[in-house]
């Protein structure tokens, strides 16, 4: 039976819990005129964020994670008073042997080194569930694996993967070679350099999250020749950040980001009938069919096709590897890059098939920056409306809100880029955005790129502006702001106070000159 | 209130504020979202701060307000949060709530969550920090919602009773 007390616990936490209904509500409402539920129900709530707190810590998570991998014990059990005791001679017979055992498991589940968590994977052909570092290995079965390194970092690879988990090597903290397939990269904070390296490139990364997958590029004589396809790199980041080396280019890759590399040595931007570039053909539409190029223009879809208006005044419809209108260019708002072969010039326009594009609007090879030189970036953005914000993102039912620091909240238009800002953290985040309706206290914008660290100059001014407001809610979000970055930032505030007490000077002395 | 004062306050009463938000809302999902923009009101109107107020009672003002906010977005959902009287008594009781019994039930929390076996704290697990509907549970443990629901609340007053067994306040409420 229960008490009064147990009772008014009861009503508290279901409410609490989000499951009051509508008489519940007002029952709490009235017993709330006493000042000891009110007290009571302060107190629960304290208790409750603190086992969301509890719940997340490492040690419970990992207990957690153990369980959930133990087949058939799935929910608590609630045993009777006769089973219990029935059971409990049985129980304690067991308990010696299950000591035995449990020390056993715990040496095994707690030592360090590679583990394999779930899934399955062949090491010589032979299946096993124990990897060794230095072995090639792929995963087989009809699940992903999921492996814990050395460092504590997990990573999850789909099956048919295959790849070498080397440990500490080669100066990293931990060494992981993507052979062929895909994985998920979960990696633990931590000293060191953490990198993936595949046949088309490199990823280091520091305290991430990211994917990587390789996947059939275009083909290439000498591939053939040797019986093998050159292999596309793919990299899209979670959390932070990674940098990639690839083909001797290197690139930054923000949370949200996700960009296609070439195989390394082999970049698909070499033409393969006259081994021109693309960046040495850059701004030049005088390809001929079959030959690579690269495009700066703005995207729309008209008549169930996609044309670019590149700035070299020609309108290009564009189509994707499978020969379709390639609508995922349209995602980015106003200008986008494009690396694409020529497939037909005729006299009412020309038609492309896009190789590459800027994931969120960005240039990011030679050729691509080499036209966003060309034609102004920077200014033909800043002319189309595009402007920056830092601000925090929320989800209010299915619309995806911005509160900018400056006081104004945008609504997105959802596209799946934007969608990525969901598997954020909820720090503030640097935006490019362009207004699609504008209100007095904000509007609607569409998004460009967007990260949690600044992607250009408008965004590092703003960073200083509100550094204060951004180190605190980063923290309050649980995203410590790094001290070494603080000082790169510091550093941008104290030059920029530099600058406007120059600036001054040199307006006092004119006044004085004037004077005079 | 300088720059870094600040920041130290507003971390400082992170834990409390969540917690107020969750009982003045009565919603985990909501109270999370409603913690970023009151960290924003509060960021934004710092400088408003007299040098002689006190951080927690002006925090927990911003608090309340925010919360008012959304209490009328929700009315024109046809969606009703406690009453303003309710709100005002909820508030008042975090004035009054003492850190040093705070921070000792964190303490007893711990020890009595680590007591519960793995099942247990997998349910809690999936329920209060992973977020999932009772819904789902039901479906994946092939219970009803009632099971779920009755497993939860019974894991929930164990914690409560093992917290106030251990702090000695058993029954003193």
């Amino acid at each position: 039976m229960m008490t009064p007390e147990d009772q008014l616990d009861a009503l508290i936490l279901r409410y609490l819990d989000g499951a009051l209904d509508e008489n519940a509500r007002r029952e709490l409402e009235t017993r709330l005129r006493d000042g000891a539920v009110a007290e009571r129900l302060a107190v629960l709530a304290s208790d409750q964020m603190e086992l969301r707190r509890l719940l997340k810590s490492t040690a419970v998570a990992e207990d957690v994670a153990r369980f959930a991998r133990a087949p058939g014990k799935q929910f608590p059990a609630r045993l009777s008073k006769t089973q219990a005791r029935k059971r409990r001679w049985v129980a304690i017979g067991a308990l010696a042997a299950a000591t035995v055992l449990l020390v056993a498991a715990m040496f095994w589940a707690f030592r360090p080194g590679l583990r394999l968590e779930e899934g399955l994977v062949s090491v010589a052909g032979v299946e096993t569930s124990r990897l060794r570092e230095g072995e090639r290995f792929s995963v087989v079965g009809d699940r992903p694996a999921v492996l814990r390194l050395g460092d504590g970092s997990r990573v999850q690879l789909e099956v048919g993967s295959e790849g070498v988990a080397h440990g500490r090597a080669n100066g990293t903290r931990q060494l992981f070679e993507l052979k062929h397939g895909a994985g998920r990269f979960k990696v633990e904070k931590g000293m060191g350099i953490f990198r993936v390296e595949t046949p088309s490139g490199k990823v280091t990364v520091l305290g991430t999250e990211f994917d990587v997958k390789l996947q059939p590029g275009a083909s290439k004589g000498e591939d053939n020749m040797n019986g093998k396809a050159a292999l596309t790199l793919v990299v899209a980041v979670v959390v932070g950040s990674v940098q990639v080396d690839w083909s001797g280019d290197s690139v930054k890759l923000s949370a949200g980001q996700k960009q296609a590399f070439a195989a390394e040595g082999r970049d698909l931007a070499e033409d393969g009938r006259t081994g021109k570039s693309v960046a040495e053909r850059a701004g030049d539409a005088e390809a001929k069919q079959g030959e690579k190029m690269a495009i700066m223009g703005v995207p729309k879809e008209l008549n169930d096709k996609v044309l670019v208006e590149s700035f070299d005044g020609k309108t290009y419809e564009v189509l994707n590897q499978a020969g379709d209108p390639a609508r995922e260019i349209t995602e980015v708002p106003n200008i986008v890059f494009l690396e694409a072969t020529l497939v037909k010039k005729e006299q009412n326009g020309i038609t492309v098939q896009v190789d590459r594009h800027g994931f969120s609007g960005s240039p990011w090879t030679e050729a691509t920056r080499k036209l966003a030189a060309q034609y102004r970036y920077d200014e033909k953005k800043k002319a189309m409306g595009v402007m920056t914000i830092v601000a925090v993102p929320r989800f209010k039912g299915p619309k995806l809100i911005l509160d900018s620091l400056d006081g104004k909240s945008y609504e997105v238009v959802l596209t799946e880029s934007a969608r990525g800002i969901a598997r954020l953290d909820k720090g503030p985040l640097y935006l490019e955005v362009t207004l699609a309706k504008k209100q007095e206290d904000g509007g609607t914008v569409k998004l460009g790129m967007f990260g949690d660290s600044p992607m250009n100059e408008e965004a590092e001014q703003l960073e200083v502006k509100y550094l204060n407001e951004i180190i605190a809610l980063k923290e309050a979000a649980g995203q410590p702001f790094l001290d070494i970055y603080r000082e790169r930032v510091l550093e941008r505030v104290r030059k920029a106070g530099e600058a406007k007490a120059g600036e001054e000077k040199a307006g006092e002395h004119k006044k004085e000159g004037r004077a005079e | 209130v300088t720059e870094t004062t600040f920041i130290q306050h507003l971390l400082k009463c992170r834990s409390v504020h969540e917690a107020m938000l969750l009982a003045l809302v009565g919603d985990a999902h909501a109270a999370d979202d409603l913690y970023q923009q009151a960290a924003l009101v509060m960021t934004r109107k710092r400088e408003e701060i007299p040098e002689d107020c006190q951080f927690r009672p002006w925090s927990r003002k911003v608090i309340v307000n925010v919360v008012r906010d959304y209490r009328k977005q929700m009315a024109r959902q046809r969606l009703s949060l406690l009453d303003e009287q309710s709100l005002e008594r909820i508030a008042g009781a975090f004035e009054k709530l003492d850190e040093t019994i705070l921070d000792a039930r964190r303490e007893a929390l711990r020890r009595c969550l680590s007591k519960m076996d793995a099942p247990q704290r997998k349910l809690l697990h999936d329920r209060y920090e992973d977020n999932r509907s009772i819904q789902e549970l039901a479906a994946e443990a092939s219970r009803s919602r009632g099971a779920v629901e009755t497993m939860l609340y019974r894991l929930r007053q164990a914690l409560i009773t093992c917290v106030e067994r251990t702090l000695g306040t058993g029954g003193a409420r």
